[in-house]
């Protein structure tokens, strides 16, 4: 453990030593002072929180990001290259600790980096939000400055509805037209029926129709009696050439033929997320609460089932929330130090620092990747010709692409910044899930495959004479 | 003992009969560099068998590129062997506890330039898991020692290439090592310092502890090593105690403090009438180690041993010759010939059928007989080279004079060792 502690510590001072940590703040530090100046806010409290806090905390991650990559693959990279490794490893140290000692280094510069960094956010967000008009201040104090919770609709299990359903339109094609049954293409089946149960459970009627939906609000009701609570919604029109449309639509509160029963009409724009705010104690003594939305135009709309619908209220402090977001890019920069980390024990600098970057886009450009699994191809999916002879590239690159777009969904489902700027509490739960996917699971993954290609690496074929 | 050159059949009989405990055991060892596609470029050690034994100061010899290094560094699991068998304390090379009982000073001092003196101590001791009053203690002693204690806070990237290797020094020995492997120690070290590493070596084997040394520097190897190998082109060409290497059977020798002239007329008068003029030789015994070493080197020369090493110039370079008037081989061989048989030569000397030398050779010649010669020497260590063939000798010949002198200068506290002819033990 000393052995760790003191390769951590080396590492750090060689971050102050090349001034590298006195850059890299300074250009947090621009970033939080000049991008809300830079970048005029409308005025408004989401217009300053999307600056002050979106954008400003995005960039601050990105080159948090960025310079921890590199600083990774340079620490170990001329560590090895300058020959000082010759002298660690030649100590009673393992490799393991050498790398993991060099990781813990580069996570204390960041540790320190980020939270200086997070202080000056949070400081700028209060200080800038005092010029706001006191509506726009009230509104921030409400839906931003807070840490709120999420309650969703649960995910309901369709699995065996479809299983139903395709059994139903096969035997239905058998009676029609025996011929026809044999030549049916299973996974267009599979893919026709999915997406008719989704929308029958996300679809709301044209003319009146409605639907509605019991959400279980948290436990301790006491906690959110006489608070304003929000629908949060975002809807799509089930007309793709709506885009853009504007919607009349009627929201009902609470359980109709009550006497606390309230109706809401407003319009709203598809495709985009509204904060429509709840009467104090629409709920009941159990904390449940009924919504239901009549759709009044000609158009049938549809509300996803991840998201299209979700209630928020108070639960905590903007302050801890904030810790939690900072506490889950953290765990990011613990992974793109894994990633330079690894391919710096194998490689030489420039080549290390090359792969790091690629592994970065690789996962960045998920959107290809998942159309090509989706597809099932790389050559792309013809619709008139049907599915294409499967290519023996893409019995070797879809397992792999499906592996990668796993591991980067691993990490996608967290976005800290989005629950932050949109004032939604980060539950414990979920950073722990975090720490566990993120730091154990995929840091892990890499730290073994780090840690055996440099067990491998012979250190002293580079002579250094100096 | 009279084996001059032992091969690793009788180094193992030796062994047998004497069993000791073996630090370092090395059995068919062959290490082959290859480049990127797998093609070999080097074969830096061929075949090599050694053992170390306990409480011995072992030396690496061989030239430039001989393999040294490389042997050393598939001892400490820096590079691993393409084939052959490697233990060190019973343990592979790779084994991480091991360690801590081994102390390295490689053959540059790679530290961290931007920790001073005292934190690169104290970092190391770490890596040791030492506690930190153990640390201090020990860097400030190990600072002492060599020498570095009043530039304690100075970052080590300003320090000079002397300095940094007496850091490197005080590294290897913050364990307080069983064994020291030491990859030319003295290299970029003043006299004083290579005085004090040869002084440190040989009480670290009163301790008991285990030293290997790789050195080309032969006068140091001589002074403190019990046995040593020399390597050529990535072989063992010889290996045993320096007894054995140097003794020859079928001579013997007086030594004496320098006679006077008369003295030595008489001496030889009376061998002479004995065994003839042609079979007695007459010199001061400081090189033994050294003609020893120049010849396994020759002969491995000559029997066109591979090297993937430096070869020794032995031509200097045409444009720097100036004069043809002599054929350059021989007259490079008279010089040679000078500077190793320090016999007393009469510089106006003239080898018949030859020539004299040219002007500034003569005064190169002189020089180096001064500075070779045991007598107390007038010329200081510090005076600068003559110019012209640079050779290793004359270096040598500096460092050989300068040790006398300091030597004398430290009241002989040391002197038993330096200066002092006769074979070890
Ligand atoms: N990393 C390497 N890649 C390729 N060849 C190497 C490498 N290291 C050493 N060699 C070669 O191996 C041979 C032996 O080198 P080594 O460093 O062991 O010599 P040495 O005996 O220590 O020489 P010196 O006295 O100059 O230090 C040389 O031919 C050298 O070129
Ligand atoms: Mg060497």
């Amino acid at each position: 453990m000393k052995g760790i502690t003191a390769i951590a510590w080396v590492t750090l001072k060689a971050a102050f030593h090349f001034r590298l940590f006195y850059l890299l703040l300074f250009l947090l530090l621009l970033t939080v002072g000049a991008l809300p100046l830079v970048i005029k806010h409308d005025g408004s409290a989401q217009g300053l929180i999307q600056i002050t806090l979106t954008y400003t905390l995005g960039f601050v991650t990105v080159l948090l990001g960025f310079a921890t990559l590199w600083i990774a693959c340079g620490t170990l990279a001329k560590d090895i290259e300058d020959c000082q490794m010759q002298m660690i490893v030649v100590k009673p140290v393992s490799r393991a600790q050498i790398w993991l000692g060099k990781w813990l280094g580069i996570m204390g510069l960041n540790a320190v980096l980020l939270s200086l960094a997070g202080c000056s956010i949070y400081g700028m967000l209060h200080f800038r939000a005092k010029s706001l008009p006191l509506d726009q201040q009230a509104y921030l104090r409400d839906k931003v400055l807070v840490a709120r919770g999420v309650s969703k609709l649960p995910i309901e299990d369709f699995q065996e509805e479809m299983d139903l359903a395709i059994e139903e339109r096969i035997k239905e094609t058998i009676r029609r037209d025996p011929e026809a049954a044999l030549r049916m293409d299973m996974d267009f089946l599979r893919q026709q029926v999915t997406t008719e149960v989704r929308a029958f459970y996300e679809q709301v009627s044209p003319n009146g129709a409605g639907k509605g939906w019991p959400f279980q609000l948290t436990s301790d009701v006491d906690s959110i009696r006489d608070k304003t609570l929000f629908i949060r919604t975002k809807f799509n029109s089930a007309q793709l050439s709506d885009e853009g449309k504007v919607f009349n639509l009627v929201w009902g509160i609470g359980v109709p033929q009550t006497p606390e029963y309230v109706e809401r009409p407003m319009d709203l724009t598809e495709d985009t997320y509204h904060e429509i705010p709840i009467p104090p104690n629409s709920f009941d003594d159990q904390g449940r609460l009924m919504i239901t939305c009549f759709n009044m135009s000609e158009t049938a709309i549809l509300f996803p089932l991840d998201g299209g619908i979700e209630i928020l209220y108070p639960k905590g402090g903007f302050a801890m929330n904030f810790v939690k977001g900072l506490l889950m890019i953290l765990l990011w920069m613990g992974l793109f130090a894994a990633i330079g980390l690894m391919t710096a024990g194998a490689l030489s600098f420039p080549v290390a620092s090359f792969t790091a970057l690629a592994i970065l886009f690789i996962g960045l450009s998920s959107g290809v990747m998942s159309t090509a699994v989706e597809d099932g191809t790389i050559f792309g999916y013809n619709h008139e010709q049907g599915a294409p002879k499967a290519r023996w590239i893409d019995y070797l690159v879809i397992p792999m692409f499906r592996f990668f777009l796993y591991l980067i969904q691993a990490v996608r489902v967290f976005s800290p910044i989005d629950s932050l700027s949109l004032g939604q509490e980060i539950p414990a739960l979920q950073v722990g899930q975090a720490f566990l996917q993120v730091g154990v699971g995929l840091c892990g993954g890499l730290a073994l495959v780090g840690i055996f290609l440099f067990q491998r690496r012979e250190l002293a074929t580079v002579q250094v004479v100096q | 003992m009279t084996t001059a050159v032992s091969t690793p059949e009788t180094a193992e009989n030796k062994q047998d009969q004497n069993p000791v405990e073996n630090i370092v055991s090395v059995r068919g060892l062959t290490k082959v560099f290859r480049d990127f596609w797998g093609r070999p470029k080097a074969r830096a050690v061929n075949d090599v068998d050694f053992d170390v034994r306990k409480g011995e100061v072992f030396g690496l010899l061989g030239p430039n590129g001989s393999g040294k290094s490389t042997t050393v560094k598939m001892l400490l699991g820096l590079l691993y062997p393409t084939k052959g068998h490697l233990e060190v304390f019973g343990h592979s090379p790779r084994h991480v506890a091991t360690k801590a009982r081994i102390g390295y000073l490689p053959e540059e001092s790679y530290l961290y330039k931007y920790l001073d003196a005292a934190e690169t101590l104290d970092f190391f001791g770490s890596l040791f898991q030492l506690n930190k009053k153990e640390r201090e203690q020990r860097t400030e002693q190990l600072l002492e020692m060599v020498g570095l204690s009043q530039v304690r806070s100075r970052v080590v990237g300003e320090f000079s290439k002397g300095m940094q290797r007496r850091i490197g020094l005080a590294q290897a020995l913050i364990n307080d090592p069983d064994l020291v492997i030491l990859d030319e120690p003295t290299s970029g070290l003043d006299p004083i310092g290579c005085r004090e590493v040869k002084d440190l070596i040989l009480a670290l084997a009163a301790r008991g502890k285990t030293v290997i040394l790789s050195s080309h520097l032969l006068a140091d190897v001589e002074d403190v090593c019990d046995r040593v190998v020399i390597y050529y082109g990535g072989r063992i060409q010889a290996q045993g105690t320096l007894n054995e290497l140097l003794a020859k059977p079928d001579t013997s020798r007086i030594t004496t403090p320098l006679l006077t002239k008369d003295v030595m007329q008489r001496v030889l008068d009376i061998l002479r009438k004995e065994i003839g003029e042609e079979k007695i030789k007459v010199d001061v015994p400081t090189q033994n180690l050294e003609n020893y070493f120049l010849n396994v080197v020759e002969q491995a020369r000559e029997k066109e041993e591979m090297t993937s090493g430096a070869t020794s110039g032995s031509r200097v370079a045409e444009y720097l010759r100036g004069d043809a008037d002599m054929p350059s081989a021989k007259r490079q061989e008279k010089v040679l010939e000078r500077l190793t048989l320090s016999e007393p030569v009469e510089i106006d000397e003239s080898i018949p059928g030859e020539e004299p030398l040219a002007e500034e050779e003569k005064v190169l010649v002189e020089k180096l007989e001064q500075l070779t010669r045991p007598e107390p020497v007038q010329t200081t260590a510090a005076e600068p080279a003559g110019s012209g063939v640079q050779t290793p000798e004359q270096s040598r010949g500096e460092l050989k004079a300068a040790d006398e002198k300091l030597s004398s200068l430290l009241g002989g506290s040391n002197g038993d060792k330096t200066g002092n002819s006769e074979p070890k033990e």
